[in-house]
């Protein structure tokens, strides 16, 4: 029996919890999609939804894995039922398949960061040439090696001694880092006019429910809630340890982060960009890159006519992309490795599985970016029914019960209100499904060959992806209950 | 009044992320504080 290892500390739990939630979606997709739906009337829905989404998720993940000490699938078995083991393993799949692609992405911003620091990035003529080399190559390949192995060395030291130790030193390096960048970037000329976007709500966009479908999707996205990492993060917390005040830092903190990041991209594209900054901003480019790993470089390295200030304004940029990436890639390792280890496998056996699992699936995303994409398009789409499973199991044990007893019960510094019942019970659930409704909706009406299940971002796809994981995990579903029931 | 609506509306949206995040950061030290044996 391995010794059960926990965080040592209350905030190096929060800083390890921020680092998940705080990732490259942050910083590259937030801006992109503030800029697509309208500035400052997405941020009215997107804090909303930090609300009725975000919070109340990563209060309820932070409860299960507290008390189950077990991963996604045991978190379920225990709070759901027996018959319920597949809906955990749901959750642990699929984020275990973002993983396989996140490794790739996070190699990416390694890259980056290594041609900023050699010089490479901030001198080359043309930074879309720059990203096509890159890409077509076999660096993607190597890069994705690397960060899979630093992750897993993380983890493979252990919680306190690896993940807690890691997150401390480079989410506060982050928090500084983002700090400075942010002082940089509103004190350019212009930049109050990126600022002034940013903030202004249109009433036009106010009212468009697709506005208020994007918020809700960036923070199913970009907060961690409903990905089971939180969850197996809360595994390793004390019994004295609060849930509620944690998850609140967890969620405001990330969000946080966003806005920063934000306000430091409009800022610094409204001042320094040419042409229409809202196109450049909001431009996807291949792979969505276009806004972080070609357009941003282009504008870093006319910041200033000193060559060491963008080198260093640069540098600490892209500093920051690697750890946002790494401490989320950090928690998707756990998870995985958490989920096998759970079956009576050696913890450090099932690290070195989930490493070698993780590079060999990832190199179809490293070679391919439409393959990627379509790894994103599906898994990303799978989280909202993990959000929709949890508040299932929630249910099912009972939410009453489930907020008196397992949030507000050992160690809680505040009490929960019965607002929580109504959230998970209701908004949840109907929140998921209108999300699921309309982004398959709308699959079907951006592709012509919507049934083509070969096809990259499309309904067929997504829809097949997940009925042959869904189909694998009911017929193993006795076998699942049966490993966890037999311990 | 156009002209102060995006200092308005950034005052309510850093106000409510950015002064929730202190708010709870500030009630997490104030309870480890109380946690904190007294002869310590």
């Amino acid at each position: 029996m391995e010794k059960q290892d926990f965080f040592s500390s209350r905030w190096g739990l929060i800083l390890s919890a921020l680092g998940i939630s705080i990732g490259t979606g942050n910083i590259w997709r937030f801006s992109r999609i503030v800029a697509q739906n309208g500035g400052g009337s997405f941020l009215i829905p997107w804090v909303i939804f930090l609300f009725i989404w975000s919070v109340p998720l990563i209060i309820t993940e932070f409860a299960l894995g507290k008390n189950s000490r077990k991963g996604p699938i045991g978190s379920f078995i225990k709070t759901a039922g027996s018959k319920y083991g597949w809906m955990g393993g749901w959750v642990a799949f699929v984020s275990t398949a973002i993983m396989f692609y996140y490794a790739v992405i996070t190699g990416w911003c390694f890259y980056y960061l290594f041609s900023t620091i050699n010089g490479t990035l901030l001198t080359t003529p043309d930074h879309l040439q720059f990203w096509n080399q890159f890409s077509s190559s076999n660096l993607p390949v190597i890069f994705n090696f690397i960060a899979l192995t630093v992750a897993s060395i993380v983890v493979f030291r252990g919680v306190s001694n690896g993940i807690e130790k890691v997150n401390k030193l480079l989410i506060s390096f982050l928090f500084v880092i983002i700090i400075i960048l942010l002082v940089r970037a509103v004190s350019l000329p212009g930049a109050i006019e990126g600022l002034k976007y940013f903030f202004t709500p249109k009433a036009e966009y106010l009212l468009d429910y697709k506005v208020w479908l994007n918020a809700l999707t960036q923070n199913a996205w970009d907060t961690g809630a409903g990905w089971g990492l939180i969850m197996t993060y809360a595994v390793y917390m004390k019994k004295k340890e609060d849930i509620s005040i944690n998850a609140a830092i967890m969620g405001f903190g990330n969000n946080t982060v966003s806005l920063m990041a934000g306000m430091i991209i409009f800022s610094t594209v409204f001042a320094l960009g040419s042409g229409d900054p809202l196109s450049q901003i909001s431009q996807s480019g291949p792979a969505n890159t276009g806004l972080t790993l070609i357009y941003l470089p282009k504008l870093f390295s006319t910041l200033s006519n000193s060559y060491s200030v963008n080198y260093f304004f640069t540098t600490i940029f892209f500093l920051a992309l690697s750890f946002a990436a790494l401490t989320s890639l950090i928690s998707m390792v756990e998870l995985a490795s958490k989920s096998i280890s759970d079956f009576g496998i050696n913890k450090k056996k099932a690290i070195i599985i989930v490493a070698l699992i993780g590079f060999a699936f990832g190199i179809p995303s490293a070679l391919d970016i439409k393959f990627l994409l379509n790894q994103d398009w599906v898994w990303g789409m799978a989280l909202i029914l993990s959000g929709a499973f949890i508040s299932f199991a929630v249910i099912k044990f009972g939410v009453d019960k489930f907020r008196t007893d397992l949030i507000n019960g050992e160690g809680s510094d505040i009490k929960i209100g019965k607002w929580y019942n109504f959230i998970i019970k209701y908004l949840i659930p109907i929140q998921a499904i209108v999300l699921i409704i309309w982004w398959l909706s709308s699959s079907i009406s951006w592709d012509k060959e919507f049934l083509n299940p070969f096809r990259s971002e499309n309904f067929a796809t997504c829809i097949f992806q997940w009925t042959i994981v869904l189909v694998l995990l009911f017929l193993f579903n006795k076998k699942l209950n049966e490993s966890f029931i037999n311990e | 009044m156009n002209n102060y609506l995006p200092l308005i509306v950034a005052i309510i949206i850093v106000g409510i992320v950015w002064g929730g995040f202190v708010f709870f950061v500030s009630i997490a030290i104030k309870f480890e504080k109380g946690k904190k044996p007294k002869n310590a």
